[in-house]
């Protein structure tokens, strides 16, 4: 039974380890890391605003097809909810990083409702709301990038 | 076909059965895949050990798995097998007409052989043959033809049974070979000599034309890691570094002849054998 | 003439069936993060793949033997069934990836759900391995494959700073945003999708399949020699372009569109019709390949009849092992998994695997009693020993390196 019992043990310290390691977790955190969560997630969305750009510049230049073009931006639109959970989901540490929470959650809003805007605009082939989502996503990719910047 | 004649240990026409025969594929006159041999069946005949028969199926393979599950497949085997007390199948060693990197049969036994596949002949009749399509490429034969013959030639053998199934029964004299391998060597004091990795058997068949396959001498090491690759069978074998790696692992491999084998004890697993004749591998 | 063309056109195929699912998505991705900073491994890769699919193809030619009944022959049951477990997750893996990398690129194409696509892709990959002949299979989605040339041709029109790129692959540095945990742990996955174990499982059983013999040790020769390095242009135009279009802006890859989309960008809707052609050919191919594997593997340890050379119905157990594994990967897929998370897990576990089969072919590819006169010279064992010791080394790094980097995040 001993070998059971260690057994058993040393299951619940790979799983563990896994949890932890896979981020499924919430650990405790500092100012720092949660400065550090932040940068991930502007980061992240801004990887996602500035690709959707590409996409959306280019299906006005007719270079994509409708389909190509919409699916690009569903899979961009459906990548941001995550983004935003994981970080909102981490309380702020101290009462000082409410305003950053509140930065952060504000700018991942706005990424989430101009993907959402571009997707619908691209689904219906309405260039000239194109025209305006691309001007969008363009300053909010630079928005959350000086984000970003101005954290690290 | 490998180039036998520029072969330096062919000259001898010395086969290694763990080597070169064990977990071989097996293959009938047309080229058919027939299945593994999963065990040599080996008998005293005459005061000289001979391979007598290949054995080939889930039975003779379980006995070489590991714990439960050698146990289970060989429970699940003989549940699902039609007959009552099933016995392993043995291909007799008369009807291998060559040993190369497959071991081939004759169509005698080939034939036999197929009708044993219970797996392959109840999926074929219940599964793929039901499937749209379920005839081969070009040929125009209608999709149960294939079926109607094979369950022909079960009813057949049914029929006609015993002596085509007799004919691939295990020999009451006959042992696997698994069951040796693994074995302590013992010398007549006592000392251990090693593990059994494998048997040197000479003869067999030659030009499609069987003879019989006597083993030679046994070879024992104090480690079974590798003990497949072949290294010490042939010396010459790259790549450099592997080699030397293998060759520095079975440095204290030993090889008795066959005649200084004075016993077999089934309980302790252990053989014993006279050691005036004792040599490494590669020493003449 | 003929001859001629049989060597040219084995040349096409291996270039066109050179990238699957997982070199397209690796190299996406590692383009993007890193630039052509990992081009070395790519390199390395296709060197490798090469010495071990000669070895292999050379194996099973001479010998008639594939790869499961050469492993089975030198490890014992044994091991041979470890090593069996071990390759045919790490094969149905990549199968189902594939699979649902065919969904991926039907979606791009229509816009509808790859969810509704994949039993419709499971069923037609299922036809394809029951009724196609393998000729056909190959050269088909060999050829169609090619389309993924216009990755390279897309590449020119972005007009890049060569001689950046140039700096880039010649002079690798790890980026400064990123980590050297994360430089390797992408080392070791782009090995991974350039030398997937599945490609020898198939390659030599391929082999065997279409009858080689020692005469056909040259045009074999030709399609690793040349087709595969060919290939592996392709890795790189991918990569390339990926960098090109992607890493000033700090955008990652993370689907199979975003790395399609430089090629429209650069080349318009007919390039992104090629590339689409690409997709799905690549990845239909691929899936092919690996189911067949799967069943090759499974039949050739067990001894079973296997090959689409014989009629189905005298090979009931292998046809039955492919209809599984398709049932098994369609039905992963439809738990709503990633396919591209599957992609990227398959070729750092294929790096993990690599050494199971890796070493029994360097073992076989020596035996002079089977090779005679085609066993391993000095140049295969030197690279044959040089690549035991990379792939040994990866495989012992790839599962540390995916737990400290959290899979490359």
């Amino acid at each position: 039974m001993r070998s059971t019992g260690a057994r058993a043990r040393l299951a619940a310290f790979v799983a563990a380890g896994v949890l932890v390691s896979g981020g499924c977790v919430a650990p405790a955190l500092d100012t720092g890391a949660y400065r550090q969560n932040a940068v991930a997630a502007l980061e992240s969305a801004r990887s996602e605003a500035r690709s959707a750009a590409l996409a959306v510049e280019a299906r006005l230049g007719d270079r994509l097809t409708q389909q190509y073009a919409t699916t690009l931006l569903t899979d961009h639109d459906e990548a941001l909810g995550p983004i935003e959970d994981s970080f909102g989901n981490v309380d702020p540490p101290a009462a000082d990083d409410d305003h950053l929470r509140d930065q952060v959650m504000g700018l991942l809003g706005d990424t989430s409702d101009a993907l959402s805007t571009a997707r619908l605009s691209v689904r219906r082939d309405d260039r000239d709301a194109l025209r305006d989502d691309l001007k969008e996503l363009r300053q909010l990719g630079d928005q959350l990038d000086e984000a970003a910047e101005a954290l690290k | 076909m490998p180039d036998r004649a520029n072969d330096p240990t062919d000259a001898l026409r010395r086969v290694d059965l763990v080597l070169r025969v064990h977990d071989h594929q097996i293959v009938g006159p047309e080229g058919e895949l027939l299945g593994n041999v999963d065990d040599v069946e080996l008998a005293e005949v005459d005061g000289r050990w001979l391979v007598t028969g290949l054995m080939v199926g889930p039975a003779a393979l379980s006995q070489r798995l590991p714990g439960k599950l050698g146990t289970w497949t060989h429970a699940v085997w003989s549940r699902l097998h039609p007959d009552r007390e099933p016995t392993p199948v043995v291909v007799p060693m008369e009807h291998v007409t060559d040993i190369g990197s497959a071991v081939a049969l004759d169509e005698w036994a080939a034939r036999r052989l197929a009708r044993t596949l219970g797996l392959e002949l109840w999926l074929r009749e219940f599964v793929v043959s039901r499937i749209p399509g379920a005839k081969g490429g070009s040929s125009d034969e209608r999709p149960g033809d294939l079926v109607e013959s094979a369950s022909s030639e079960a009813t057949e053998a049914a029929e006609g049974g015993s002596e085509s199934e007799a004919a691939l029964r295990p020999r009451p004299d006959g042992r696997p070979v698994s069951g040796l391998l693994g074995r302590t060597g013992l010398s007549p004091d006592g000392e251990r000599l090693g593990r059994l990795r494998d048997l040197w058997a000479l003869g067999g068949p030659r030009d499609g034309h069987p003879e019989p396959l006597r083993v030679t001498h046994l070879e024992f090491t104090s480690h079974r890691l590798g003990a497949e690759l072949g290294y010490s069978a042939d010396d010459r074998q790259g790549p450099a570094l592997v080699r030397a790696f293998f060759r520095w692992l079975h440095r204290n491999d030993r090889v008795v002849p066959i005649s200084a084998l004075t016993g077999i004890d089934d309980t302790g697993r252990t053989v014993t054998v006279e050691t005036t004749h004792m040599r490494h591998p590669f020493d003449q | 003439m003929k001859k001629f063309f049989a060597i040219a056109l084995g040349i096409l195929t291996a270039i066109g069936g050179f990238v699957d699912i997982g070199d397209l998505v690796t190299n996406g991705l590692v383009g993007a993060r890193f630039g052509l900073s990992l081009g070395w491994v790519v390199v390395l890769g296709v060197v490798g793949i090469c010495v071990f699919a000669e070895m292999s193809g050379r194996v099973a030619a001479v010998s008639g033997r594939g790869t499961f009944d050469l492993i089975r022959e030198r490890l014992g049951p044994r091991v041979g069934l470890t090593n069996l477990v071990a390759s045919m997750a790490v094969t149905l893996l990549t199968f189902t990836a594939e699979i649902g990398g065919i969904a991926l690129a039907l979606q791009l194409a229509t816009n509808v759900n790859p969810y509704l696509w994949i039993p419709v892709v499971g069923a037609a990959v299922w036809i394809v391995l029951w009724r196609v002949k393998f000729s056909v299979v190959e050269n088909v989605f060999g050829l169609a494959g090619l389309a993924l040339i216009v990755f390279a041709v897309a590449l020119w029109q972005l007009g890049p700073d060569w001689s950046d790129l140039w700096r880039q692959a010649s002079r690798p540095l790890v980026p400064h945003d990123e980590s050297h945990t994360t430089y390797f742990y992408y080392a070791v996955a782009l090995f991974g999708a350039a030398m997937t174990p599945y490609e020898v499982f198939f390659f030599s059983s391929g082999g065997v399949e279409e009858h080689w013999t020692a005469k056909d040790l040259g045009v074999m020769r030709a399609n690793v020699f040349v087709g595969f390095p060919l290939g592996g242009i392709l890795s790189f135009a991918i990569a390339g372009s990926a960098a090109v279009v992607f890493q000033s802006q700090g955008i990652q890859v993370d689907t199979l569109g975003q790395i399609g989309l430089p090629v429209g960008m650069a080349m318009g809707q007919l390039g992104l019709a090629l590339v689409l052609l690409g997709f799905f050919a690549a990845t239909f191919g691929a899936a092919c390949e690996t189911g067949l594997s799967v069943g090759y593997s499974i039949s050739q340890y067990l001894g079973w009849q296997w090959g689409k050379y014989v009629e189905p119905l005298r090979a009931a157990r292998f046809h039955t092992v492919l209809l599984l594994s398709t049932i098994v990967g369609v039905g992963t897929l439809l738990t709503t998994v990633d396919p591209i998370m599957l992609t990227e897990y398959s070729v750092v576990f294929s790096a993990v695997a690599l050494p199971l089969t890796y070493f029994p072919i360097l073992v076989v590819a020596n035996d002079r009693t089977y090779m005679g006169r085609h066993a391993n010279g000095r140049l295969a064992n030197t690279l044959g020993t040089f690549y035991l010791v990379v792939v040994g080394v990866a495989a012992v790094a790839a599962i540390p390196l995916m737990i400290i980097t959290r899979a490359g995040q």
